[in-house]
Parts: structure tokens; sequence; C-alpha cells
């Protein structure tokens, strides 16, 4: 992938160190009077998404990781194998639940997501900021007890739970903010 | 104009009221030099076609109208400095620095204090030893520390590659940057003097020759002001340049041709103690307007 050196560096640069890819999310450039000059980095895992910061003498060089972030659509999946099509050349690329992690809730077929390679293999994948999905169970109306505070767990397509207000009915359509995992409201289907 | 470009025009018009009121000669002097600088971790931008190198400072520029006109000076002007760029570094800035004669580097750093006031700046200062403030943050005196001890603290306050510092110097370097974030640097405005020999510049050793008569001026944990009581003795500072021109050696950098003509005129005048200071005026606006990185000030 090639290397650069430390007057290089800035926000965004993709690192390769002791063996995983790091992005850099802060660099600060320290010279203390007539001395030797250093940066003064702060990376993000993109492995394990751990921060950690390391200090560099000028003029040090680093090997880049091979990073790439791809917009990849959803397809589906067999229970160990998920798969994502590339929709500029229909390629598939493939992942597993420990890449997904949480983000398995929120996967819908034919969604767009956000997808960071690491020498082409998916690293992480985020989904789209919203998403709508069917409820699929749920408790059935007002139960007339206000003192629950006007919400209930309801199961979406996906396996999902969220809260949502006492009137949503099996079969609606909900959008869904997938940052917080909260309920936005009824989608209309058209 | 912007209005950061105003305040700094006026900043540098009371530095310049207060240095002309207490009888220092303001002069202007070449920012195109003959000669790269020495300094083995400062490098030159080049004027290849006319093999001329724009200054780093104006300190030898200064150092000789001193010795051969008897008179303390100053200038305040752009200088250059390739490959120093960050949120406190600026490959071009504005240096006001002064020399004077009969003054050593303590009274300097007096003179700086009410210089800070002058312009208002005012923190009270702290004066500290380089060895009480590397005691008080590594419990071990930088003189008794060898080298591996050096290496031993290193790895413990930071993730850096140690292997790839050469020579104490450098060892020392590494450690100022865990010094200068310390809750004391960030909160105060300290006058740091009594360097170690390592990292003496061009100054003169201390009586203990462990120690140099080398000062700093931070606040809030940047560096504004590097002052030396300056080296007299022409042998002392070929020495010196020498050991610059070895040490650049030892890491791939070019080395400099020696600056013969400075060597000679310490040798023809018997020049008496004289001190001289450097202050980044750029850095003191950032603290004037309690800013930490000058894109908050968007000078240029």
């Amino acid at each position: 992938m090639g290397s650069i050196t430390t007057n290089q560096f800035k926000q965004g640069v993709k690192l390769l160190i002791d063996g995983d890819p790091y992005n850099i999310i802060e660099n600060e450039f320290v010279k203390p009077g007539k001395g030797q000059a250093f940066n003064r980095v702060k990376l993000r895992n993109l492995k394990n998404n751990r921060v950690v910061e390391k200090t560099y003498k000028s003029g040090e060089s680093l090997e880049l990781a091979d990073v790439t972030e791809i917009e990849l659509q959803y397809s589906y999946n067999n229970g160990s194998e998920w798969v994502f099509m590339n929709p500029d050349n229909f390629e598939q690329i493939v992942t597993s639940l420990d890449i997904l992690g949480d983000t398995v809730k929120w996967l819908k077929p034919q969604e767009m997501c956000q997808v960071t390679l690491w020498n082409n293999s998916p690293i992480s994948v985020m989904p789209p900021n919203f998403v709508n999905l069917k409820v699929v169970e749920t408790d059935p109306g007002f139960k007339g007890d206000t003192a629950t505070g006007g919400s209930k767990p309801a199961t979406l397509e996906t396996g999902a739970i969220v809260k949502v207000p006492l009137f949503i009915e099996i079969n609606e359509l909900l959008k869904i903010d997938t940052r917080s995992g909260e309920y936005i409201s009824r989608v209309k289907d058209l | 104009m912007t209005h950061t470009i105003l305040r700094l025009t006026q900043l540098i018009s009371k530095l310049r009221e207060y240095l002309l009121k207490s009888d220092a000669m303001e002069v202007i002097t070449p920012i195109l030099l003959d000669l790269p600088t020495s300094e083995p971790t400062i490098s030159n931008f080049k004027i290849e076609k006319r093999n001329k190198y724009l200054r780093t400072s104006s300190e030898f520029e200064l150092k000789k109208i001193l010795i051969e006109k008897n008179i303390d000076v100053f200038e305040i002007g752009h200088v250059f400095r390739a490959n120093e760029s960050g949120s406190i570094h600026l490959e071009e800035f504005r240096m006001l620095e002064w020399y004077r004669r009969e003054k050593s580097y303590i009274d300097l750093m007096e003179e700086i204090s009410s210089l800070l006031e002058f312009i208002g700046i005012n923190y009270k200062t702290l004066c500290l030893s380089y060895k009480k403030v590397f005691e008080d943050a590594f419990d071990i005196e930088p003189h008794t520390a060898t080298d591996s001890d050096l290496r031993d603290l290193i790895r413990k306050n930071l993730e850096v590659n140690e292997t790839l510092l050469i020579g104490r110097g450098e060892l020392f370097d590494c450690l100022n940057i865990v010094l200068m974030k310390t809750k004391l640097f960030k909160e105060n405005a300290i006058f740091v003097y009594d360097f170690p020999a390592e990292l003496r510049g061009y100054s003169e050793l201390c009586d203990d020759p462990r120690y140099a008569k080398r000062f700093e001026l931070y606040i809030q944990g940047i560096e504004i002001v590097n002052g030396y009581q300056e080296i007299v003795d022409s042998e002392i500072q070929e020495l010196c340049f020498k050991e610059e021109n070895k040490f650049r050696k030892e890491r791939g950098f070019p080395t400099a041709a020696l600056n013969q003509e400075f060597i000679n005129i310490l040798k023809k005048n018997n020049c008496g103690p004289y001190s001289g200071a450097a202050m980044g005026i750029e850095r003191l606006l950032a603290v004037l307007h309690q800013v930490e990185s000058f894109n908050q000030l968007k000078i240029y």
C-alpha cells in the first residue's frame, strides 16, 4: 500500500500499526524550542474501535493501510453469511455477525450501507441513519392503563425490539433512527 | 485588513515602543542570507537560483552589530522555518529578537516580565529551574539520570519508538513534550531556567557545568521566548558549530558551512558579557486572545 512520513499526517489518513488498521483522528505537530520535532497522534483502531495516543519522531515513516469506504446494498443472509452487493459492478461482498454486531438489527434488504473495507474485507458496516421496518409482534392497542407511560415494546421484522406508542399495531411500518434505536414515526404505505 | 492583522500590528507597535523606550536600537537586517543555519533541528528555505537562504532568525546579524557597534539592538521581522507547520507553528512567522550588553540571562527574564505587563498580559509568572521542573515531574534529577533512565521515563509516559531517538539531547526533547502537557504548564506562565548542558544552544555554561545559562518562557504550555547568556569565546562558539554539524551528520542531514565571519568577529573583538532573547509574536497574540491554536486567530 505504500508508506508516508509524519509531515504527511492528517485527519483521515489510515495507517497500519502492529498489523491493525488505524484512522488518524487528531494530529498535533510538537516541537519544543530548538529541539527535535514530534507528532502526537490520536488514532482509532478500525477493528476494535479503541482510541490510542502515539508519539512519532518527525520524519518517521509509517505504512499506509489499505482502507476504503464504500456504499454497498444489503442483499440477504443465510444465518451465517450476510451478503452485500456493489450496485456499480454487481460484485458480492460477504461478511459475518462478528463484524456486523448490533448493525444486524437494522439491516433491511435493498438498503444502502456504509462499509469500511480493509484489504478488500469488510471490517465495519454502518446502516443508513433511518430505516423503515415492519412490526411483526406487539401487544394489541390500549389497555386503558396510562401509568405505563404510553409505550410498549414491539418486535420488528429484523428481530430488533423498540419502544413504541401504545397505538402501534402489528404490520405497521415504522421509521426508526438506527443511531439511537428509537421509534420516530409511522410510515404510511404509498 | 482583518481584525486579527490589525491586532497583530498593534501588538508589534507596543513591543517596539517598549524596546525603544529602553534604549535599544531598532535595526532591519537582511532576510536573504549566504549561510544556512547550523542548528540541527531547524531547516532553511533555499532560493536555488541565487544560492541564498531565507533567515530562520536574525541572531548573527544582530550579534555582529552589537559587538562591532557596541549598542543594544532589536529587530522585529519575519523569519522562515521549513517543515514546521501545526496548530502553533507557522513556516513564516514574526519574531522579536533583542540583545543587551552587560546584562545576564536573569536580567533578561526580569525585563520580559515587565514587557508582558506592558502589553497587558497579567499572569503571575513562576520562575523554576529545569532541574526542579524535571524532578517534580519524573522523580529524578536530570543530571543524575542515565540515558537508560531517560529512555525508561519516555517508555513510561509516551507511546513512542524511543529506539529512534539518538543522543541525550533528543531524550530530553522527548520528555519536554510530557512536561509541557502537565497541569503546571497548562495553567501558568513559567520561566524555566538553567537547562541541561546538552540543550545549551549557544549559551554560556553555569558555574555548575552540567547546566547552561538558557531560559524559556512558557505561557499555558506554549513556548513564547527562548533566551541565552551568549557565548563570547570564539573557540567555544566554533566548538558549538562543529558539534551541531556532527549532530546533523549523525542524522543524515546536510551539514552547514561554518559561520567563519562570526567566529572571526568574536576573535577580533573583546566582547563583554551579553544576553539575548527571541519571542514568537503570533504565539504572544494567541495568549493575549486566549486561544490555543493559530487557526482560531485567522491571521494569514
